[in-house]
């Protein structure tokens, strides 16, 4: 006779004390707050998020507004940026680039991330002719660099904010299609992975529900950086004119407009150009925080 | 170890093939093609629908894709890209003109950038933890971060505008070198700086370095002698990596600074949709950049033996 296990068992003390569960993401993120480096990434990320979203409310300037009258202004405490030639106010225009630059960022990351993701689990995990296939794909897209690719694909497209995000976005690809395929091959090797295998767990659920948890970490780390250099990217081929166009308060438009008056006003492209190296000093310090925090050996 | 290199180099040739097919139907949709483009210039709207497709015709435009790429390709093997539809010029001679001021410029860039890289990286894994380390950290982070355009523009007004020490923009002679190179460089200046230190760092651990230092060697000199040594080899890699981003930079920075290179002549047939010099300029770069990814792949091999031994898995 077989009595049940748990009658057998001491009864459990009444109180029993452990330490609150914590997922790794958890710790990760308390990791990148203690760090200095990530805390000020963070910090600097946060106010160019208030300040994108509540632009209308710090500024009493119109973004593209016309003032002849107070044209091409050194900063002042009226304009701390000065005004660009049209008399608008730099600082207030940069405020409204912050909501562009970060919508390039992220539009660009999500296509980057969303397709190379998917293209790099079914590549790594199936293997054969689908992961050749992927891989000669991901090759021949990685046999430009990256601007270039962005520029051809956007003279096919045309310029335009819109296509500035999907050309970037698929220059980038092959980045993350390589990471993960990487770490799948690497993954999919593993005993919890051939245990689920062996219990007949379907395809697509071991990739969602074992492999894709797994990447993660590589993942959060690379779309953190790949923000970083999407904004430069995006500003760099709005400069060149392919991208946004000139009322537009773009970051890389706005550095390009005062390009030609270096000598008479300096202003009009170093603030711009400040605003653009800050926030992606911040993204590459929170991207690098969090790297060290998830994993210190990750090398993305 | 000749036969590794070979089979390196043999699989660069599908991706080529990729590569300008890739360029090749992409450019083929462009919106306002050529021959529209150059109608209008030979003579406005004074041809007919029927002379354009003459015209068409006599450019080979109404063959299907795959034959014109066949076309395309087998000219490009003899040395024949086509010629520009605003000047004329044969896409080879536009691009032979170019190219040494691109390559003069990559070549000047990359050498700062590991010069000033290998320095900066070694003065921070030495003073590690110091504030020279830190300093030294802030810069590299503030050279990767910094957009090129914009450096470029800064550069000029500083040293051009307000010194008078360079000429602003153009090309000939170190003195227009000078600026590009600097702003091209300082970017992978700061990666590669932050791969030596922390490649120092981590070598610093082996036991090599313990053995050194207890025979009585001193720390500066343990690196230099030894750990600087094994960490090139990762920095090898990098810098053969980065090439193909400083070429990239060369678009940019051409621009900027007005240097007829590849980069310049490439943004400009775009926006003159100038089809055949843009296609050419694009698969020149594209085909400098998969050479370098091969070399430094083969050179990796050579440099550090297991990776060519136990390359089969």
């Amino acid at each position: 006779m077989i009595e049940p296990r748990a009658a057998t068992l001491a009864p459990l003390p009444a109180v029993v004390k452990l330490p609150a569960p914590r997922s790794p993401f958890a710790l990760a993120g308390r990791r990148v707050l203690r760090s200095r480096g990530g805390l000020l990434g963070l910090c600097i990320l946060l106010a160019l998020i208030l300040l994108a979203i509540f632009a209308p409310y710090i500024s009493p300037y119109d973004p593209l507004a016309l003032s002849p009258p107070e044209a091409s202004q050194p900063p002042s405490w009226r304009h701390p940026a000065g005004t660009d030639r049209f008399g608008r106010d730099i600082l207030t225009r940069i405020f409204y680039g912050a909501r562009i630059s970060l919508r390039v960022g992220l539009i660009s990351v999500a296509i980057a991330g969303l397709s190379g993701t998917a293209l790099g689990l079914v590549s790594g995990y199936f293997g054969g002719w689908v992961d050749a296939v992927i891989n000669l794909l991901i090759n021949i897209l990685l046999g430009l660099p990256g601007i270039l690719l962005a520029l051809v694909i956007l003279a096919v497209l045309g310029s335009g904010l819109q296509n500035v995000m999907i050309a970037v976005g698929i220059s980038a690809i092959p980045g993350y299609a390589r990471l993960i395929r990487g770490n799948t091959l690497v993954l999919k090797e593993q005993e919890f992975v051939l245990a689920a295998r062996a219990l007949g767990v379907s395809d697509t659920r071991i990739i969602l529900a074992h492999i894709l948890p797994n990447v993660l970490a590589p993942l959060i780390v690379l779309s953190t950086l790949g923000v970083a250099s999407a904004i430069l990217v995006g500003a760099s081929v709005s400069y060149l004119g392919l991208g946004a166009k000139p009322p537009t308060p773009e970051w890389g438009v706005m550095v390009n407009d005062g390009r030609n008056h270096l000598r008479q006003a300096w202003w009009l492209s170093t603030m711009p150009g400040l605003a653009i190296m800050i926030t992606v000093i911040g993204l590459n310090l929170l991207g690098d925080a969090l790297r060290d925090a998830l994993d210190p050996r990750l090398r993305v | 170890m000749w036969h590794y290199i070979q089979r390196q180099f043999l699989m660069g040739i599908p991706v080529l093939l990729g590569v300008s097919a890739l360029v090749f139907v992409m450019l083929s949709y462009i919106p306002g093609q050529a021959p529209e483009i150059l109608a209008l210039q030979a003579g406005g709207a004074a041809m007919t629908p029927e002379e354009m497709q003459a015209f068409r015709e006599r450019l080979g435009l109404n063959d299907p894709l795959p034959v014109q790429y066949v076309r395309f390709l087998s000219n490009a093997v003899q040395g024949d890209l086509g010629r520009s539809i605003r000047s004329n010029r044969q896409v080879v001679e536009i691009i032979a003109d170019a190219l040494p001021r691109t390559i003069e410029l990559a070549l000047a860039g990359m050498t700062l950038a590991v010069g000033l890289g290998l320095l900066l990286g070694t003065v921070a894994a030495i003073y590690r933890g110091t504030w020279a380390d830190a300093g030294t950290m802030i810069v590299a982070l503030a050279g990767w971060s910094v957009p090129s355009f914009w450096l470029a523009l800064v550069l000029m007004l500083v040293f051009s505008l307000q010194l008078g020490w360079f000429p602003i923009t153009g090309q000939g002679g170190l003195e227009r070198l000078v600026l590009p190179a600097v702003t091209l460089g300082l970017a992978d200046a700061g990666l590669i700086a932050r791969l030596v230190r922390a490649e120092i760092v981590e070598q610093m651990g082996r036991d090599y370095v313990t053995t050194a230092r207890a025979k009585g060697l001193g720390r500066p000199k343990v690196i230099m002698k030894h750990v600087l040594r094994n960490s090139l080899i990762s920095v090898v890699t990098v810098v053969g990596l980065q090439f193909g981003r400083l070429l990239g930079g060369t678009v940019i920075i051409e621009n900027v600074f007005a240097r007829q290179g590849i980069g310049r002549v490439a943004v400009d047939a775009l926006l003159a949709r100038d089809m055949a010099v843009l296609q050419g300029c694009v698969l020149l770069l594209s085909f400098v950049f998969v050479m370098t990814n091969l070399l430094t792949d083969a050179l990796y091999g050579v440099l550090d033996p297991r990776v060519r031994l136990g390359g089969k898995a």
